[in-house]
């Protein structure tokens, strides 16, 4: 997602473009009536002169996130700077190269207010030093106006509860349970009678105007595991209910990283997906342990989802 | 005065009296309005009418009956935003077969300084004498209607309408020396660089520029900064870029004109990415009460700075922003 007014101005013999100004996630914590939010940005630099190669790596550039509340006052939230080593280079037939740029960034803002996020990028070197030219290089995208709403008690919660750990050839539960905030305990409890080794893995806030009797369909995507059954629903009771499915892990997995995705849908609606991935180096003491891999679920929703008031992606 | 097109026969004719706060507008169709240039045989060219419509007759009767009324009113600026077939925005030219030239004709009562070429009629941004006084003699300036458009909504934001806009920021004649202006003036680097040594003092660049025969047009521009700007500096980059954002966009959804090729269309949009930077810079003066002037006598080929020439106040110093009147009268009291 990206403003239509975004770019980066021409200079130094490279072409500037903003490709992506995004919310990654954001997630509301009611303790502190803030709301977490995960940006992405991401810009390219093409060169236009070969006779100036190093421009776009001799320094850090630097991407400083904004927001701007209604009264029109703006307050720096992050700033990152992007150094050469952070940088994809993409070389093209004609000897030019593409830089592509992209930095993740984490900021809290006041929840039940309405923010417009900006995004400003500019080299480091810029900063700080005479341009006559008016081409100082510069870059800027928005956002369309984003609505945190007001601090809310979540109906209930939606949780992934697997094992960590698993071993080849070996079948696993991947078990979600909705249950009021209020019963988690009572949630892991049953999650943990079905598997002793199963573990929560993502939890997401149900929309607060879920009413009882609410179907939610579930859909479970473990690419290079076999789900035989990977489709379920349950009905929202305001209670604690679960939903199981079985995985088996081919004995030829590849070892590493694996991910996971529950697509859950609320009334038929899409509310929300997953696709996360870990890298963890396994504590192995034994043959058995070479051959685990780890394997995550969490819950998070899709962008287009207007229900969710706790979590948002794009 | 402003004489602003509207749409392909549409036009208004607006006419802002000084300290008022709104323009009167007359809005009317060019379809009928048929002008014609004839030679006098003692030299020179005027306009004739042949055929006019009312609205016209009542535009410009509405602007004589009030010079009549009071002999003492004049014309202090006066700017026409007609759509060009120019591809560059400094150079407006209007064909014989456009509405725009006969508009441009039946309201050349006031000087309108042109050149009618086998093209239509030439109006060269910077043509005006530039050994003259800038605005002391004032005649029809042609902007692009983008352009000022844009600049009106950025010292104008309470214009009702895009015409009454542009007769107002024809009675603000620095700003329209400013939009006239030649080659690239600050940079936000620039700015922020004064900002951060803490330059309360005129700053001057010379904007190296060269007209259409090549000769040189060099213009001098000048900021000084605010006592509000410096403490606010840590804002200009944001302010910038979203004005720039801002103006990229607007000017760029001016309809291209059609059958450009690629070069003419390349010119097209390095104007637009110049005039986009020309209006963020003044917006951020503007909202940071930094100062800003022209100096279009600078453009004069034989044109040598002096010592006075960082005075703003002195001769020559358009204004196209005021500096933030409160700071500036306190450092003059503590100068004086």
């Amino acid at each position: 997602m990206i403003g239509s007014r975004a770019f980066v101005s021409q200079g130094h013999g490279l072409l500037g473009t903003v490709t992506r100004f995004a919310i990654l996630a954001t997630k509301q914590d009611l303790a502190r009536g803030t709301t977490h939010i995960r940006l992405v940005l991401e810009w390219t630099l093409e060169e236009q002169l070969r006779e100036r190669p190093e421009d776009a790596l001799t320094t850090p550039w630097r991407a400083s996130f904004s927001g701007r509340d209604a009264a029109g006052v703006s307050t720096e939230l992050a700033a990152v700077d992007v150094t050469a080593d952070q940088v994809r280079l993409e070389r093209r037939d004609d000897g030019t190269r593409l830089f592509h740029f992209r930095t993740e960034t984490d900021v809290d803002l006041p929840s039940g207010l309405s923010w417009q996020l900006e995004a400003t990028i500019r080299r480091v070197e810029s900063i700080g030093t005479l341009h006559s030219p008016v081409d100082d290089m510069l870059g800027y995208a928005d956002l369309p106006e984003l609505v945190l709403p007001a601090r809310t008690v979540s109906t209930g919660d939606a949780a992934v509860f697997c094992p960590p750990v698993v071993a080849r050839a070996t079948a696993f539960l991947v078990q979600v349970l909705l249950y009021p905030p209020e019963c988690i305990a009572q949630a892991r409890d049953q999650a943990l009678e079905a598997d002793p080794a199963a573990q929560r893995r993502g939890v997401l806030a149900l929309p607060p105007d879920l009413t009882r009797g609410t179907r939610l369909d579930l859909h479970l995507e473990m690419p290079s595991l076999i789900v035989t059954e990977p489709d379920a629903w349950l009905s929202w009771t305001g209670t604690t209910t679960a939903s199981q499915f079985e995985a088996q892990v081919p004995a030829d997995a590849a070892l590493g990283n694996a991910i996971g995705r529950v697509r859950i849908s609320i009334a038929g609606v899409p509310f929300g997906t997953a696709s996360e991935a870990w890298r963890s180096v396994l504590p192995c003491d034994s043959r058995a342990a070479t051959d685990l891999f780890r394997v995550a679920s969490t819950l998070r929703p899709c962008c287009d989802c207007k229900r969710g008031t706790s979590t948002l992606l794009n | 005065m402003g004489l602003h097109q509207l749409s392909a026969e549409r036009f208004a004719f607006a006419v802002h009296e000084q300290g008022s706060a709104s323009a009167a507008v007359h809005e009317f169709d060019a379809g009928a309005l048929r002008m014609a240039l004839v030679q006098h045989a003692e030299g020179g060219a005027g306009a004739v009418s042949q055929g006019m419509p009312s609205e016209v007759a009542r535009a410009r009767d509405a602007l004589f009956e009030r010079m009549h009324r009071d002999p003492d009113c004049g014309v202090t600026g006066a700017v026409m935003s007609l759509r060009s077939a120019s591809d560059s925005w400094h150079m407006t030219v209007l064909p014989k077969d456009s509405p725009g030239w006969h508009v441009a004709l039946a309201f050349s009562f006031f000087p309108l300084p042109i050149v009618v070429s086998e093209q239509g009629l030439v109006h060269l941004s910077y043509s005006r004498s530039p050994a003259a006084v800038p605005y002391a003699a004032p005649g029809w300036n042609l902007l692009h209607p983008a352009v000022a458009q844009q600049a009106a909504a950025i010292v104008l934001p309470d214009a009702h309408s895009a015409a009454e806009g542009i007769a107002r920021l024809a009675g603000r004649p620095g700003l329209v020396s400013y939009l006239l202006g030649m080659g690239d003036t600050f940079s936000l680097s620039d700015v922020e660089q004064l900002a951060r040594t803490g330059q309360t003092t005129a700053s001057i660049v010379l904007a190296l520029a060269s007209g259409l025969q090549g000769e040189d047009r060099t213009w001098m521009y000048q900021v000084r900064l605010s006592e509000r700007a410096l403490s606010q500096a840590g804002q200009f980059a944001l302010v910038y870029a979203r004005a720039k954002s801002h103006h990229l966009e607007a000017l760029a959804r001016h309809p291209a004109r059609d059958g450009l090729d690629r070069h003419q269309l390349e010119i097209r949009e390095a104007h637009i990415v110049r005039f986009a930077h020309h209006l963020a810079l003044l917006q951020l003066c503007a909202e940071f009460g930094i100062g800003l002037w022209s100096c279009p006598m600078s453009a004069a080929q034989n044109y040598q700075p002096y010592a006075g020439d960082v005075d703003p106040l002195a001769s020559g110093w358009a204004e196209a922003v005021p500096l933030e009147a409160a700071s500036y009268e306190k450092r003059l009291d503590a100068h004086l």
